[in-house]
């Protein structure tokens, strides 16, 4: 049966989600304008939900959350269907966030991801920076959306029984094939403090 | 039926004083598409149509030209999109093209430079409607097994980044 198979149930659940996510985006905001997240108002705010991508740099649905002091953010993205899927790839952010101008921020972080390799695990470690900029608040101002555009290059990786290999021992072509783009969509719950 | 002309007038007047054209690029990070693609488009009221291209046109292993009409119902910050997207891709004998729909989302981001620029998220669903070209058997959409519903079905998350100017 196709419907038993997880790799079709798990494309069609990430399309349905999505296609729920952009009704529920529009109908919502449509029928009460929030342009600005509750959350966001606060001096100080808390804050936790989903984070979505659909390249394959990492999981596509992973679960992130942080607290904002002002302009600065600290954030962290945990992978749960990542730990979970032990012959999948993990993946764990962590990253501040600055607001600059125009409500437009800068964001640097550090990834470390998980993949299965011959029995074992390599993780390789992924400095990553870019932008980061909110989308009108839906669910009457309770739930923000935000977007993030990064950069990421994989600085060196290592393993049980695996070699240690560096972006410093790698030649320019492979250095270049361990760097990637992505863009990423967060829905969070936030509340001021 | 004097209401009724009425919200025409007010509605076509609406449409008259907020027509603008637009122009810019549209980046994704997913391989659905060309990353930089490049799109034009004419807005008038809450509707808008535009054109989204590859920046070298027949010129690689895969080209898309999309067609895409946005409305916002009832707010300026989100909008739906729906929309047809022609991809040829260049196999051996030629090229076959894919016809696609496309449905989806798109919200407003903080704009730049004192205005000028109005950058936009966009997510969109997509699913191939049907392949033919070049000698191959044409195969309309299907979920017959596996392999269709993965080369049907996908997601995509892209970024605009648009100039306009009212006319």
């Amino acid at each position: 049966m196709i419907s038993g198979c997880p790799v079709v149930e798990q494309r069609k659940g990430w399309v349905v989600k999505g296609l729920v996510l952009a009704v529920a985006c529009v109908a919502v905001a449509s029928s009460a304008r929030a342009d600005v997240a509750r959350g966001d108002l606060a001096e100080r705010a808390y804050f936790a939900g989903v984070v979505l991508r659909s390249d394959n740099s990492t999981q596509r649905t992973r679960v992130g959350g942080g607290v904002r002091f002002g302009r600065l953010s600290w954030n962290v993205v945990v992978d749960p269907f990542g730990y979970h899927a032990l012959s999948e790839q993990s993946d764990t952010d962590a990253f501040a966030e600055y607001e600059l101008a125009h409500r437009w921020s800068i964001l640097g972080g550090w990834r470390v991801t998980s993949a299965p390799v011959l029995g074992s695990r390599y993780r390789a470690h992924k400095p990553f920076v870019g932008v980061s900029a909110p989308l009108p608040a839906v669910l009457w101002g309770h739930v923000r959306m935000r977007l993030g555009c990064e950069l990421a290059v994989t600085a060196f990786k290592h393993g049980d029984h695996l070699p240690t290999v560096g972006v410093w021992n790698e030649p320019m072509s492979e250095t270049t094939d361990g760097v990637s783009w992505g863009i990423s969509l967060r829905a969070e719950l936030a509340r001021g403090f | 039926m004097r209401a009724i002309v009425i919200a025409v007038i007010a509605l076509a007047a609406d449409a008259r004083a907020d027509r603008a054209w637009t122009a810019g690029v549209q980046l994704s990070s997913d391989s659905d598409t060309q990353e930089a693609r490049v799109g034009a488009g004419v807005r008038s009221g809450i509707w808008k149509l535009g054109l989204v291209f590859d920046v070298q046109p027949m010129g690689g292993d895969s080209d898309d030209i999309d067609l895409v009409l946005e409305v916002r119902p009832g707010a300026e910050s989100w909008g739906l999109i729906g929309g047809w997207r022609t991809c040829g891709i260049r196999i051996e004998q030629g090229r076959q093209w894919q016809e696609q729909l496309l449905l989806g989302a798109v919200g407003n981001l903080p704009r730049l430079l004192d205005g000028r620029i109005a950058p936009s998220f966009g997510v969109e669903a997509v699913s191939t409607i049907v392949r033919h070209g070049d000698g191959l058997e044409t195969d309309w959409v299907s979920f017959a097994s596996t392999r269709h519903i993965e080369d049907t079905l996908s997601l995509s998350m892209f970024v605009r980044l648009g100039y306009g100017a009212a006319f």
